[in-house]
């Protein structure tokens, strides 16, 4: 087990250099980077904007100097000042970051827990109605817009019901709330955002559960245990289930790029305070710092999400770790 | 072979729903001049904000435009920019996964490691970055962004293919006989992998779609007063008290159609490669 986490942990090595790479050809392109033909045409960067670029990418020294220096700034999480507010750029991120790990955890565990019920169900009424209507929700879970999703969610529950709050984290009278009154206004303002992303997030993996809890039930060790006269119940949820939740692990790493990604839209549709948001802010305010730290810590979440996803992969499946 | 095809495509309800759906789309982008019942760019402010009525079967906008006929433009925006996103990435991606898979070596190593890195990065924020450091966004540039940021997937994809066809007899055979590299490349080896492509490259106009629309919904898009499903629903957004119909309808285009790609894409790999259920 030990060799094969410092295999992983090794060969992610080349995947940090190569995004720290690619994050910095990014940035030389930027206006004011040295390669930046279009900059003098480009009416939305300011000669100033150009001369901060200069400064904290030393774009005036030699390549190989200026991407010595960004790698050394990565490695000590210091993206600079924000050029809107002159703020440290990493303060901003440890404001949003939470955030969107509160979200999106809270969300892939609702998934989960419905997830697993109604994969294992459509797997063991394998063709039946349940199964095609699951199907049918899953096509459409592929193919909708998750904003819009959130438009209507918040036409009918915010306008027309009036049950829930619309968009932001709390209310603006939070602080003169008790304890549990703020948990509780948190919690309303988590409710649609919550809803919507765990919704769209249900139809990939419910598929994937059902496909995994499929290729299970067809293995003779299944069959075993069945004949020698296991309640259908027992082989199900005991012996089948277990083995078909690994494959579920995997998803969790991969689906996270995903995740952040929506995170763009359906932030800035809720008005919620996390790193989605602050990278759209930051892109219509041209604010470069915080633009390179949020797709730097993106990418980086995705790598640490990828080798989690591996790792107890490895742990839960020994044929994985000894090949 | 190709009657037990379409046999087997037949059969499938909803990929024919998809792919008739797809064929008529096409035909209203292609004839929306005619058929379009008002200016999709013409101004009423008299008639802001209406509701859906026989004369604006959508309602009409902020600006008093109909919305019925900004969204029949929009089917051409939506479509054009999938097709050729979808076109520019499955380029890409089945190029590099050729040449990954056949040559092997260091140019797979460099090649792969690259896509790892690229998988890394989640789209939107790569799309976002790139965004940011060019000039306000062209129909060009958003085609051209889309495609180079989804093509990975398919080139880890089609090199594993190469990587199974490589040691068949048919590779030895070819290469037995003094073929030519690209004669093996692209009259030997990629019909052999063009199932994954086909069903990759339909699934990827519907994603496309979905980014654009996403991405002109967040206004770094397509740029009013062209409109596209997406900008219209940031009107839908920012009138979300007043005027409900400029929410639902765009966004059941957007949802029909990409469902119908997907659909599409989904039957054909059935029909394709019947192995994967």
């Amino acid at each position: 087990m030990l060799t094969y986490v410092s295999k992983r942990l090794l060969a992610a090595i080349p995947i940090l250099l190569g995004i720290s790479f690619l994050t910095y050809m990014v940035m030389a392109l930027a206006p004011g980077g040295p390669t930046a033909f279009m900059s003098d045409l480009n009416p939305k960067v300011s000669p100033e904007v150009r001369e901060k670029m200069v400064k904290l990418y030393n774009l005036d020294k030699p390549i190989h100097v200026q991407y010595v220096k960004w790698v050394g700034r990565l490695v000590r999480f210091d993206f600079g000042n924000s050029f809107k507010d002159n703020q440290p750029v990493i303060k901003k991120i440890r404001e949003r970051l939470p955030k969107t790990v509160l979200l999106s955890g809270l969300s892939l565990l609702l998934v989960f827990f419905l997830a697993i019920p109604i994969g294992v169900l459509s797997a063991v009424k394998h063709n039946s109605w349940v199964d095609r209507i699951l199907t049918v929700f899953v096509f459409v879970g592929f193919s909708i817009p998750t904003y819009w999703v959130a438009l209507l969610f918040m036409i009918v529950f915010g306008i027309y019901l009036g049950w829930l709050p619309m968009t932001g984290f709390r209310s603006i009278l939070a602080d003169e709330m008790t304890w549990g009154g703020q948990l509780m206004d948190v919690a309303k303002h988590l409710a649609l955002p919550l809803l919507v992303t765990a919704l769209t997030g249900l139809a990939g993996l419910s598929r994937y559960m059902r496909n995994g809890m499929l290729d299970v039930i067809r293995q003779d060790y299944i069959r075993t245990a069945r004949a020698k006269g296991l309640p259908e119940h027992r082989v199900i949820l005991i012996h089948a289930l277990k083995n078909s939740l690994i494959p579920l692990v995997t998803i969790l790493g991969l689906s996270l790029p995903d995740l952040i990604s929506a995170g763009v839209i359906f932030e800035t549709v809720f008005s919620y305070p996390g790193l989605g948001r602050l990278a759209y802010e930051a892109v219509m305010a041209r604010d470069f710092p915080v633009i390179m730290a949020t797709v730097t810590i993106g990418a980086f979440l995705t790598l640490a999400g990828n080798l989690i996803a591996d790792i107890s992969y490895a742990y839960a499946d020994p044929r994985i770790r000894h090949r | 072979m190709l009657s037990l095809y379409w046999k087997r495509f037949r059969s499938n309800p909803l990929t024919l729903a998809g792919c008739a759906l797809i064929v008529v789309l096409i035909l209203l982008s292609l004839f929306s001049s005619h058929l379009i019942p008002h200016d999709p760019y013409h101004q009423d402010l008299l008639n802001r904000l209406k509701s859906p009525s026989l004369d604006h079967l959508f309602g009409t906008d902020e600006l008093g435009r109909d919305v019925f006929s900004r969204m029949f433009v929009g089917i051409r925006v939506s479509l054009s920019i999938g097709f050729i996103a979808a076109f520019i990435s499955i380029l890409i991606g089945t190029l590099v996964g050729l040449a990954a898979g056949y040559w092997r070596g260091w140019l797979d190593s460099v090649l792969m490691r690259f896509v790892d890195v690229m998988l890394c990065f989640p789209t939107l924020f790569l799309i976002l970055t790139l965004l940011a450091v060019l000039e306000k966004p062209s129909m060009v540039m958003i085609m051209g962004i889309i495609g180079l940021t989804s093509w990975p997937g398919l080139a880890r994809l089609i090199r594993g293919e190469v990587l199974s066809m490589r040691e068949r007899d048919f590779m030895l055979v070819a290469k037995g006989l003094g073929l030519s590299t690209p004669r093996i490349l692209f009259v030997h080896l990629l019909p052999n992998v063009i199932s994954p492509v086909l069903v990759a490259a339909t699934l990827t106009v519907g994603s496309a779609i979905l980014t654009e629309s996403g991405l002109s919904f967040l206004g770094l898009g397509v740029q009013p007063p062209e409109p596209s499903w997406g900008n219209i629903l940031t009107s839908g957004k920012d009138f979300i008290h007043v005027a409900w119909w400029l929410s639902l309808f765009p966004g059941l285009a957007i949802l029909v159609t990409v469902l119908s790609f997907n659909l599409l894409g989904e039957g054909l790999r059935d029909v394709l490669d019947p192995r994967i259920k």
